[in-house]
């Protein structure tokens, strides 16, 4: 993993944590290192043991069955039986399988509602709320928004599914301001049902990046704001110039998490549409669990695990560098 | 200050060794040996018997919540009758059931029976009791071949239908065309269709007057009833019987699977099923016919006893008819099948509640619970259900079909899978002529062929 991720860095310290950092330092840790000394040593296994039980708990509720998935998706095992050894197979049919592709293709859709969406709207409503909300009406505010982030998924996704049903709010609505021809069972129709699933998640991740950006905007320096003022910036190019390169942190934290919530969802599309209309909203998670336990296909559905994973990682990995980079 | 581990030279430190090593130790623990080789041995089968000992036994059950009142019912019966039993009755989502079943079967603690539908994988897993000697010992043998058809599995449990028998029912699922018959009278229907063309002349009727014809749900891809309530007409019932017991080169492109796909896009084009039907559940569909909305409804006799209590009076049933006049009735039957796990301690109790079950008192329950058509022979009493009741409708077909050998099991309990990787997005996709019908059939094929590994 960690070598395929070095191979795009432009010089590469070998199996380094904290990549493109003290590049120009040289030798001179290592020979502080290698130099010294009981007490460093006795520290580094003075570390271990503080460690050791949080670490046991890690290593068998984390890397064993991370471990296992990596196994058993190198095997055709119907999850009881004996298993047969497969060799690459299962991935060969991850990545040539029209099915399984497209529920990749699905969870890169869902990024648009779940990250750039949420951010969008985030961006905004902050520094509205920033504006306008001070004191008590700044708390109802902050959390009022992030309310959605508190509900279950699922439960977040049987009431939306109850408003987009052909009864429900969504259509009721706009039956109400005359759009009767637009009405329709967003959740059943092909074209609608994935973006009507992403704009759950849009609903749920928006509160949580207005509530981070609106912390991050407090430790923003208020000179800078005045400054700004005086060099005679409007609202828009003071949002641009300031407040904008002030978020960049928060806003790589949350193009970080909402990914993830994209790439790894399961819980809003099982709870709401279990991958339907047809295939429409079949995305990774439902799939891998589809095919580990109702189609006991434990190998194939690992393999799906671990492609996921990889792509999940790959996707996140490249914005931590590019946030911690650029921020230096 | 950069004391070990929190080192900042970005440069490999021990950590990143040592975080290696512990990966490649759990690793090498966790990937001793090729999954599933470690497969406790089962206990020498217990010698049989048919009579309870005087002994306190308990017996574990493992049902699904959707049979919670039948089987609660049963159980409590059951125990009234043998004291020295104990029924500790778990309920398991329905839906969950079949994933959940194999690992509780595989656990420490084994139920000592267990509701299946599709015993294939279990069988070839080694995990449930074969119950030959049972079925010579209690006379099971004289019961109807067709009702335990489904409960058969053949040595290398890769054939259901044939073979030696590993289920007994507590009942048995039955679907066909409910009507409502205020609206079912008002289109002109004095008695029920004998031809599926004739069925489809009430429906283009039932159009025709304004209302919605066929209720039915398909967010759960229940058009599967409808669907092979015309596929059991066309197609040879035995051909059929075969692909759903997955017999080696048994293929669902035999004649007949593609008109019944024809006919549903056709039904659905013109206007006899719901608006947005595959944004229906089965729920739905039940309250809105209950409601009034739909002459006709394509559900199971589980319906039967809400049918009676929501619409008394007013609600009739019928099989979907042959494809000609007067050829044989076939139907979509399930039994409810349990199973006795291989490495239960009380095969010999199971046993005996399974043969208990075709019995009167249960028999009653069944029908007046959960209107299920009752297991045992059909020589026994019917049981008592008021006249004129729909489920007395639902137990006149029932009764009809065992004259003959018009039952079949249902598509969906073919492979574990085949549901959810074919029959409900495929069902989806064709009522929205987002597929041909000719691209159904194929669609099925490939997703069996997939699963079963052929």
């Amino acid at each position: 993993m960690s070598s395929a991720l070095d191979r795009r860095s432009p010089d590469p310290p070998p199996l380094s944590t904290a990549p493109g950092r003290n590049h120009r330092h040289g030798p001179q840790p290592v020979l502080r290192r290698l130099l010294p000394i009981h007490g460093a040593r006795r520290g580094r296994w003075l570390g271990w043991l503080y460690v050791l039980p949080a670490l046991l708990v890690y290593a068998v509720f984390v890397l064993l069955p991370m471990a296992r998935t990596v196994q058993y998706s190198f095997y055709d095992w119907n999850g009881v039986g004996p298993a047969t050894a497969v060799g690459f197979d299962n991935y060969e049919r991850v990545f040539t399988d029209p099915e399984l592709i497209s529920t990749i293709v699905h969870a890169f859709q869902l990024i648009v509602f779940f990250t750039v969406i949420p951010i969008l709207v985030g961006l905004v409503v902050s520094s509205l709320v920033r504006e306008v909300a001070t004191g008590r009406f700044g708390t109802v505010a902050r959390t009022t928004l992030f309310l959605p982030q508190i509900v279950p998924l699922v439960a977040a996704a049987i009431a939306w599914s109850w408003m987009y049903s052909s009864q429900g709010l969504v259509n009721q609505t706009l039956s109400v301001m005359g759009l009767d021809s637009l009405t329709r069972p967003w959740l059943a129709d092909f074209t609608w049902a994935l973006p009507a699933v992403g704009l759950i998640g849009s609903w749920v991740m928006t509160g949580l990046c207005t509530v981070l950006f609106l912390s991050g905007m407090a430790k923003i320096d208020k000179s800078l704001y005045e400054a700004a003022k005086v060099d005679g910036a409007g609202r828009i190019s003071e949002f641009f110039a300031v407040t904008l390169p002030g978020l960049r942190q928060e806003i790589g934290v949350c193009v970080t998490i909402t990914m993830i919530a994209a790439l790894a969802s399961f819980d809003v599309i099982y709870a709401s549409t279990q991958g339907g209309p047809g295939r429409a909203t079949q995305v990774p998670g439902v799939e891998i669990y589809r095919l580990a336990f109702t189609e006991n296909q434990i190998g194939l559905g690992s393999a799906l695990a671990i492609v996921l994973t990889v792509l999940v990682l790959a996707c996140v990995l490249p914005i931590q560098r590019l946030v911690s980079e650029k921020n230096a | 200050m950069n004391r070990f581990p929190f080192n900042h030279s970005g440069y490999p430190s021990p950590r990143i060794y040592a975080s290696a090593a512990l990966l490649a130790t759990c690793f090498v623990l966790g990937c001793c040996g090729a999954p599933g080789a470690d497969q406790p041995e089962a206990d020498p089968l217990p010698e049989i018997s048919t009579e309870l000992g005087a002994e306190e036994v308990t017996l574990e059950v493992v049902a699904g919540s959707c049979d919670e009142a039948l089987m609660q019912a049963l159980a409590d019966a059951f125990m009234e009758e043998n004291p020295q039993v104990t029924i500790d009755l778990t309920l398991d989502d329905c839906t969950q059931l079949p994933a959940n079943a194999p690992r509780l079967m595989a656990s420490d603690d084994p139920p000592d029976l267990i509701r299946l539908s599709t015993l294939g994988t279990a069988v070839q897993d080694g995990q449930l009791t074969n119950l030959d000697r049972y079925a010579e010992a209690y006379g099971w043998d004289q019961l109807p071949e067709t009702q335990r058809e489904l409960l058969r599995v053949s040595d290398d449990g890769h054939t259901r239908g044939d073979g030696s028998l590993y289920g007994m029912p507590f009942g048995f699922g039955l679907t066909g065309v409910y009507f409502n018959k205020a609206k079912a009278e008002a289109i002109g229907m004095s008695q029920p269709p004998t031809t599926v063309e004739e069925f489809e002349t009430l429906l283009a009727e039932a159009e025709a007057a304004g209302e919605t014809p066929m209720m039915a749900s398909n967010q759960d891809g229940l058009v599967a009833y409808a669907y092979q309530g015309l596929a059991n007409q066309f197609a040879d019932r035995d051909a059929l019987a075969q692909w759903i017991y997955t017999a080696p080169e048994a293929s669902f492109d035999i004649d007949g699977t593609l008109q019944a796909a024809e006919d549903i896009q056709r039904w659905v084009e013109a206007g006899y099923f719901p608006d947005g039907i595959n944004s229906l559940n089965q729920d739905q569909a039940l309250g809105q016919f209950i409601d009034g909305e739909g002459v006709f409804y394509y559900s199971g006799n589980w319906r039967a006893a809400t049918l009676d209590e929501q619409m008394p009076d007013n609600a009739g049933f019928f099989l979907m008819p042959p494809a000609e006049a007067g050829d044989p009735q076939v139907a979509m039957s399930a039994p409810a099948g349990m199973a006795v796990p291989r490495r239960s301690d009380q095969i010999n109790v199971a046993a005996y509640f399974l043969n208990w079950l075709q019995t009167d008192a249960p028999r009653a329950l069944q029908v007046q619970i959960s209107g299920l058509a009752p297991a045992g022979s059909p020589d026994q009493a019917m049981p008592e259900v008021p006249a004129g009741s729909v489920s007395e409708a639902v137990l006149q077909a029932w009764a009809d079909l065992n004259e003959g050998d018009g039952l079949i099991a249902f598509l969906a309990d073919a492979t574990a899978g085949i549901n959810t990787s074919a029959l409900i997005p495929e069902l989806q996709l064709l009522v929205e002529g987002r597929t041909s019908p000719e691209e159904f059939v194929a669609a099925v094929q490939d997703a069996y062929e997939q699963e079963l590994g052929s």
